[in-house]
C-alpha cells in the first residue's frame, strides 16, 4: 500500500504482467517504469531508484468485522456477483507449491507456505507467523526508540500494527514466508 | 454460510498472477538488479482500477459475504474496503482517501 505521488505527481498504476522475485511489478501508466510491489522501488526505467510511499494506515480484516468497525464505511463495488473465494484458492492450498514456477523448498525456519505478517519500521524488518500470532494474540518489538505492537484477532480475523507510543498505524503485509523472505533476508522471524 | 477462514487468504504477493501465468508458454527472461524478472503478460491485461466505484454498507450486503476478507484503509473519520477476492482479478487499485492519492496492491 503506497501514496501515488511521484516527486509530488500523481502516478497511476498497472500490473506490468511481469513477475520479479515472485511478486507483482507494477508498471506507472506516466513513464513506464517498472516497480517492485513489496517494495515499493522503481526497478527498471526513468525512475529507477525512486521509492513510493508507504501509506500504512489500512489493514486486513472480515467484511462482518467492518461493519460492525465502520458502519458508515463504503466497499469497494465488485463487477462480479457471486465471487465466493479467491481465484487462486487451490495455488494457496498446496502447500508444495512456491510462487508460479515452483521453487524448491529451502525455508528451514518456516515451512514456506506459512503464512507470516511483515513489518518495515525504519530500519527494522520483523515477520511474525500467523501460528505465533494465534497463540500469543500479540507482539511488539524496539525499533529505535519505538515500541512496535501487533495485534491479530483470531475471531474477526484481523490483524493491525501501531507505535505504542501514541498509536500511530503502521503498515502490516500478509504473506507466504518464502516471499518474504526473499526479498527481505535480514528479517527477524517470530514463530 | 462459509466456514470462517484465516485471513491468510491474502498472501498478496507472490503468487498473485499465478494462475494467469501458468496456462501461457515459456516467460521472456531479463536480469533486473541481480534478480530474473519473469514476463509472460503486456501491461493491462489484468487489468487495473482506476476509477473504483463505491457502495454503502447496506447494498454490498448482496455483493460480500461475511468472511470476505478485506483490506481496509483508513484516514481520519474515512474508512473504505476492498474486497481481495475481488482484487484478485485486478490487484491494482488507483484511488483516494480524503484527497490523498493512494495506491491499493493485492
Amino acid at each position: 500500500m503506497y501514496t501515488a505521488n511521484v516527486d509530488s505527481i500523481r502516478h497511476t498504476f498497472q500490473a506490468s504482467g511481469s513477475l520479479w522475485q515472485d511478486a507483482l511489478v507494477m508498471q506507472d501508466l506516466e513513464n513506464k517504469t517498472l516497480w517492485a510491489q513489496i517494495t515499493g522501488e522503481a526497478i527498471q526505467g526513468d525512475l529507477k531508484g525512486k521509492k513510493l510511499e508507504m501509506f500504512n494506515s489500512f489493514f486486513h480484516s472480515t467484511f462482518a468485522e467492518f461493519k460492525k468497525q465502520y458502519p458508515n464505511g463504503v466497499l469497494l463495488k465488485k463487477e462480479i456477483i457471486g465471487e465466493a473465494s479467491s481465484h487462486y484458492k487451490k495455488y494457496m492450498d498446496d502447500s508444495t507449491k512456491f510462487g508460479i514456477f515452483e521453487r524448491a523448498d529451502t525455508f528451514n525456519k518456516l515451512g514456506g507456505k506459512e503464512l507470516v505478517f511483515g513489518i518495515r519500521h525504519d530500519d527494522k524488518i520483523v515477520a511474525v507467523s500467523k501460528d505465533y500470532l494465534i497463540k500469543n494474540k500479540s507482539y511488539s518489538f524496539k525499533s529505535g526508540e519505538l515500541t512496535v505492537v501487533i495485534d491479530f484477532d483470531n475471531e474477526s480475523n484481523t490483524v493491525i500494527a501501531y507505535e505504542k507510543k501514541d498509536n500511530k498505524p503502521v503498515g502490516v503485509v500478509t504473506s507466504y514466508w518464502f516471499a518474504w523472505i526473499s526479498f527481505f533476508s535480514e528479517t527477524e522471524l517470530i514463530h | 454460510m462459509f466456514a470462517k477462514k484465516s485471513l491468510m487468504i491474502f498472501c498478496f504477493v507472490a503468487f498473485a498472477t499465478a494462475s494467469v501465468f501458468a496456462q501461457r508458454p515459456e516467460p521472456k527472461k531479463t536480469e533486473v538488479l541481480g534478480h530474473t524478472m519473469y514476463t509472460l503478460l503486456k501491461p493491462g491485461d489484468i487489468p487495473a482500477i482506476f476509477d473504483p466505484q463505491f457502495i454503502s454498507i447496506a447494498d454490498a450486503e448482496s455483493l460480500y459475504y461475511d468472511n470476505e476478507p478485506v483490506i481496509v484503509v483508513t484516514d481520519g473519520n474515512k474508512a473504505k474496503a476492498y474486497s481481495i477476492w475481488h482484487l484478485d482479478q485486478h490487484e491494482i487499485v488507483n484511488d483516494y482517501i480524503n484527497g490523498k492519492a493512494i495506491t491499493v496492491t493485492w
